[in-house]
């Protein structure tokens, strides 16, 4: 049994884990960094449109301001996020965009040297930097790259699974990590936590999150006893890729794309008049679906087309190279002459652990931040290009309040608590790959997705939900009758997507049951009984709280401070 | 290919340190379904045959880089590898090579993420402006493309046969990430980067095979990023301040046994970049030594006529092409071809060859070092084409020249 200490450990190999490094290692704390995958693998690096920060360098730009990156955020999210959180995001925003640009990130620039911005859905001006159509991957290789200029203070752990956190008396003393290179239980001891873990996609089928982006890095601090928040808020993205679900980014329509039914038709003039196809996604997305649904798919069938044929050829591989490979790489079509085919797909969790703008969570010494955290800056809906701001903005964030905690502290000893903690674990797991039953736990997952793609997605109503959170909880149960699992002791992948499969059981029923009961619509959640928001009753965020017989809901308000809700129109 | 509602068979290396002392193969089954990857298939074994296959995997849009594997033989990303892209109903999937195995498709890759921070793949940036970003043109930021898109899949790392050969050749990918860096306009290392790039492990170890192109999954070139660096290399060696103990120092040379394999493979160099650099060789012969040349059924001898004479300066040489025809399969066929032509002080007009007395690739003329440069081993020329530096064993070679009624025409002769 291996104990680790360090003062500050860091879960998740994203853009908001790495960030966080930097402002611990400056401090000189050392750091434990564990990632279940190497950390440039992460998701964070399929990003593609850009990061929003009220550079002014656009020509039409330069009345922009942090403040009107505020009010476009707060009423993208449909007036739930925390205004003095968004404030807080906003205002980093430029200082945050040029110290990526300082550490060596590639941005696109305009004739002038400056970085280049585009417009993007639900901003009032360009304002989305960007490198290309790869602006994720240039930032996380950036950062990963910054990382190794300060591999003395940090210690990565790569390939190992976070997968118990140890609170005691709500105080974190570290967590448990499963060692995918020999099969082990490690622990790792400190005196705070910060969890990147990203979102949690994977619960739907149709989504455009790689196979990590589960819902562990959430349902650990649930079953910890850590407040969750807001998880019904799910954004489906309008523009993936029939098919594989991948991404098209929403920089293709910043550049001028159109969206076109089987008629021929834009659509947008009739669903979002003045912004057409750069509306905030949760608005194009249902648009989308309510042509497929009336029969004006590509064909009646479930697509529609994103067109950027007019854009040309030398401004599609200047701006847009990546989705160009992807469609050729994958459907074999050329999007210089073809439209490409897409239908919206689950694409980020805005719900996720309760924190507030400091990242601090109800537990002392458990900070989270980026795609797992919920601020909460996003609301009830996201805008693009603000993802990859949160997650560099709060993981600053997190990685400094954890330092200023630590300082001076040293490395914690190792204590009675952990060895515990661990015991209880192995003897968990024990039990888990070991129940000899007949269920296959894929399958069971293939059924999770098909309950979350067809009854917990885009439209809602009170009947699919019922049934998805009746399908869930049977699913729940069969789960206690799976098969044994494969005893392989190196790199047992069979291992951890068991217990994958467990957590996105978990939070798929908060998802299910958050979204049960707000019986109002608001942003990425669209109530077909409940067709209209209702800030009386439901201007409040959703808090989950693990309890033995199932989560327990709860209610917290919203921080106003500039904005008063109003209708959203674009 | 397999078919719709067919199965496919996948033959897959197994190995479980645990289990095994030697790794072998298995065969799977999986049902084939529109746009099916190899990773799905992956996945396929995992659910239902067999859990304890390891593999790596993240994105599944050949972003992340994390499914590198060889697969029919091909090395390539497993997501981007769709079933019905490959030929028949077998597809053998192996792990990468150059890197330790550890389990059935997962190899260590520490020595691999050790190399990359070897080149300091990370900028050094210059003074950082005050409140605002570095200026960089659009030009400049151009400069960057192909350069910033590596996703450390390894596949090149795989496919080079100079990182199976040298353990501290660092690899193309690192090569790549490190012209990525010399080339962008923020960095304030400049030409020192090369430095640790020019020792006897370092670029000079690329033998342009170009295995690294053709693996890569995302189509960049760490062959024309390492290219890159040996000209800037060879430049930096008369320009740089410490010039003269960089040219007074015997330069290093390769070992003077290389493997019989690595000669062999130069003639199967693709004929990716100057439409076949073996044949602008086997062109040379004949323009070395024409008598020899004569004896050889279907070359052309006699003058060449280039075209109209060019206004030559003294001591600044001209870069001219000309067509090279040649008989192939009884039809005449013509090859494009390089020469320059030099005057010098009494008003002599000669032209050289600029092919690279070494190994036959094709140097150029730098104007700022007023140098012919080789950019494959870092041979240097003076402007007669006498050595000034690395391994090329003769001067360059000469053409005849003559110019009668303002048409200039050439003939392959020695000096």
């Amino acid at each position: 049994m291996e104990v680790h200490a360090h003062e500050v450990i860091v879960v998740g190999g994203g853009l908001a884990g790495t960030r966080a490094l930097d402002e611990l290692a400056l401090r000189g704390v050392d750091v434990g960094w564990i990632s279940k995958i190497y950390p440039i693998r992460s998701h964070s690096g399929e990003a593609q449109g850009g990061i929003n920060a009220a550079l002014g360098n656009h020509p039409q730009g330069h009345d922009d301001s942090p403040d009107r990156h505020a009010y476009d955020t707060a009423k993208g999210g449909d007036f739930l996020g925390d205004q003095d959180a968004i404030q807080i995001m906003t205002y980093q925003a430029p200082k945050t965009v040029r110290e990526m640009e300082h550490w060596g990130v590639p941005f696109s620039r305009f004739p002038d040297g400056s970085i280049a911005q585009r417009p993007f859905g639900g901003a009032g001006f360009p304002r989305t930097c960007y490198g290309a159509d790869r602006t994720g991957h240039f930032l996380l290789h950036a950062c990963y790259q910054k990382y190794l200029t300060m591999r003395d203070r940090v210690h990565l752990y790569d390939e190992f699974y976070a997968i118990g956190l140890i609170i005691e008396d709500k105080v974190c003393h570290g967590l448990i990590a499963f060692n995918l290179r020999n099969g082990d239980l490690e622990a790792f001891i400190s005196h705070a936590v910060i969890f990147a873990t990203g979102g949690s996609g994977r619960i739907y089928g149709r989504t455009t999150n790689s196979y990590s982006s589960t819902a562990l890095g959430v349902s650990m601090p649930y079953w910890a006893g850590v407040p969750i928040k807001d998880m019904e808020f799910v954004q489906f993205h309008p523009t993936a890729l029939i098919g594989k679900h991948i991404l098209m980014t929403e920089g293709a329509r910043g550049e001028g794309a159109y969206l076109l039914n089987n008629d021929g038709e834009r659509f947008m003039k009739r669903y979002a008049p003045n912004s057409m196809e750069i509306a905030p996604r949760d608005i194009v997305a249902r648009a989308i679906e309510t042509e497929i649904r009336e029969g004006r798919g590509i064909n009646h069938e479930k697509y529609v087309y994103l067109d950027v044929r007019h854009l040309g050829k030398q401004k599609i591989d200047e701006r847009l190279p990546g989705i160009k490979s992807i469609c050729q790489d994958f459907l074999g079509i050329d999007p210089v002459y073809e439209p490409i085919p897409i239908r919206p797909a689950q694409h980020y969790t805005m719900g996720g652990i309760d924190c507030d703008a400091t990242t601090k969570t109800e537990v002392e010494g458990f900070y989270a931040c980026g795609e797992c955290s919920c601020v909460s800056v996003h609301g009830a809906n996201r805008l693009g290009g603000n993802s990859l701001l949160e997650t560099l903005v709060f993981g600053e964030i997190a990685g400094r309040n954890a330092a200023l905690a630590v300082q001076g502290k040293g490395k914690p000893k190792d204590h009675s608590l952990v060895r515990e903690a661990l015991k209880k674990k192995e003897k968990e797991l024990q039990e888990l790959y070991n129940r000899g039953g007949s269920e296959n736990p894929y399958k069971i997952r293939d059924e999770l997705h098909d309950i979350m793609d067809h009854k917990v997605q885009i439209f809602r109503n009170k009947e699919d939900l019922e049934e998805a959170l009746k399908g869930i909880r049977e699913l729940e149960k069969r789960f206690h009758n799976i098969r044994s699992i494969s005893k392989s002791r190196v790199y047992n992948y069979d291992k951890t997507w068991t217990l994958e499969i467990k957590a996105n059981l978990d939070l798929a029923e908060i998802i299910t049951l958050g979204a049960l009961v707000r019986e109002e619509s608001r942003g990425g959640h669209a109530r077909t009984d409940f067709p209209k928001r209702d800030d009386e009753k439901w201007l409040k965020h959703t808090i989950a709280r693990y309890t033995e017989e199932g989560p327990e809901l709860s209610y917290k308000p919203v921080t106003i401070t500039k904005w008063q809700p109003e209708e959203r129109k674009y | 290919m397999a078919q719709i509602g067919e199965n496919v068979v996948l033959k897959i290396l197994r190995y479980d340190p645990d289990l095994d002392k030697e790794p072998h193969y298995e065969t799977y089954e999986v049902p084939v379904a529109k746009g099916l990857t190899v990773l799905e298939c992956l996945y396929y074994i995992l659910e239902n045959y067999d859990g304890s296959l390891a593999f790596r995997s993240s994105c599944r849009a050949a972003v992340c880089g994390s499914c590198g594997m060889k697969i029919n033989g091909k090395f390539g990303l497993a997501c981007r590898t769709l079933v019905e892209n490959l030929k028949g109903t077998h597809i053998t999937v192996e792990p990468l090579a150059n890197l330790p195995l550890v389990k059935d498709l997962v190899v260590d890759l520490a020595d691999f993420y050790k190399k990359y921070t070897v080149v300091e793949p990370y900028l050094i940036p210059k003074e950082i402006p005050e409140g605002k970003e570095f200026y960089q043109s659009p030009d400049d930021r151009k400069n960057l493309d192909g350069l910033v898109e590596c996703i450390l899949c390894g596949a090149c790392y795989a496919a080079c046969t100079m990182t199976a050969w040298d353990k501290k050749f660092p690899g193309p990918f690192a090569m790549l990430a490190a012209d990525g860096k010399l080339r962008d306009t923020r960095d304030s290392l400049g030409d020192e980067r090369l430095v640790d790039l020019t020792d006897e492990h370092g670029i000079w170890r690329c033998h342009d095979e170009f295995n690294c192109m053709e693996a890569c999954p995302k189509h960049l070139s760490p062959t024309g990023a390492i290219h890159h660096l040996k000209r800037e290399s060879v430049k930096y060696r008369f320009t740089s301040p410490k010039r003269k103990e960089l040219v007074d120092e015997k330069p290093k040379q390769l070992p003077a046994v290389i493997p019989e394999a690595l000669t062999a493979r130069r003639s199967f160099m693709k004929s990716v970049f100057w439409g076949g650099a073996g044949i602008v060789g086997a062109g040379l012969l004949f323009l070395f030594s024409p008598l020899f040349s004569r004896q050889i059924r279907g070359w052309e001898s006699g003058w060449i006529t280039v075209g109209k004479a060019p206004d030559v300066q003294a001591g600044k040489p001209f870069e001219i092409t000309y067509e090279q025809r040649k008989w192939e399969r009884g039809k005449l066929v013509s090859y494009p071809k390089r020469a320059y032509l030099v005057k010098d002080e009494s008003g002599k007009l000669s032209a050289i060859s600029p092919t690279c007395t070494h190994l036959g690739c094709i140097c150029y003329w730098d104007e700022s070092i007023r140098m012919f440069l080789c950019p494959c081993h870092g041979g240097a020329f003076d402007k007669a084409g006498n050595v000034t530096l690395g391994p090329p064993p003769a001067p360059l070679a000469r053409l005849e020249v003559k110019i009668e009624a303002g048409t200039l025409y050439l003939r392959g002769e020695v000096a």
